[in-house]
């Protein structure tokens, strides 16, 4: 069983490159890579979000009650990789 | 196509002085197929600013829904070799590894404009900062 596809020249170019770069240039190549990328793909789709008609709105004002601003709030965010899970509230 | 840096949502999430242009920027993302990038470590990032910050878990679950519900937001996971690259400009442009990690991830998509306040990457050479309204005139010029 196989899929036939339509891919743009650049894209097919790019695909072939580093498929061979990582399979080797010899036959079956082109096949491992594109189960590969089938592979990924089933399970980034596996449970997909119900979509919500709204996002913007959904969470403007999420954060309005904090007094600080959006380039602070982000660059604090790495502290609280660090942080265990009892320091959430 | 066009980078957003996380402190735009954050400045909607915040509704602060630009939330509104911020707004207008998402809504057309909201409904345009393919037109932006985000990279995975900001919605993690802002997921966990969410919790910390609000100690409501429920709102940083919201924030997910959202996210995953834009029509024209596509989400950058990067390799081992985006990391590596990241740590190189972490150490050659003196950035920290957030905004290192941005432009990696720029590079990787082949992207040059970013929409963000972030002065971080001004006069940075391959990098165009947008405004949110100008970001919006070149997405719907397209």
């Amino acid at each position: 069983m196989g899929i036939k596809i339509n891919l743009n020249e650049e894209k097919e170019k790019q695909f072939r490159e580093k498929a061979m770069r990582k399979f080797g240039y010899r036959k079956g190549s082109l096949s491992k890579a594109i189960n590969e990328a089938i592979d990924m793909w089933l399970i980034h789709e596996q449970n997909p979000i119900k979509k919500l008609n709204n996002p913007t709105s959904t969470i403007y004002g999420l954060l309005k009650e904090l007094k600080t601003t959006s380039t602070e709030l982000q660059h604090s965010g790495i502290s609280f990789f660090q942080k265990t899970k009892n320091q959430v509230g | 196509m066009i980078f957003i840096d996380a402190n735009i949502f954050l400045e909607v999430m915040l509704q602060q002085e630009k939330a509104e242009v911020c707004k207008n920027l998402l809504q057309y993302v909201e409904k345009s197929p393919r037109c932006a990038w985000i990279n995975i470590f900001h919605i993690f990032s802002m997921v966990l600013i969410v919790q910390h910050k609000t100690n409501q878990i429920s709102k940083s679950k919201k924030l997910i829904e959202s996210l995953g519900s834009y029509e024209g937001l596509q989400i950058y996971i990067p390799t081992l070799e985006t990391i590596i690259r990241t740590i190189d400009i972490q150490i050659e442009l003196n950035l920290d590894f957030d905004d290192s990690l941005v432009i990696a991830t720029m590079t990787d998509l082949n992207i040059s404009n970013i929409v963000t306040f972030d002065k971080h990457f001004d006069n940075i050479k391959g990098i165009e900062v947008l405004t949110p309204v100008r970001a919006l005139n070149i997405l719907e010029r397209k």
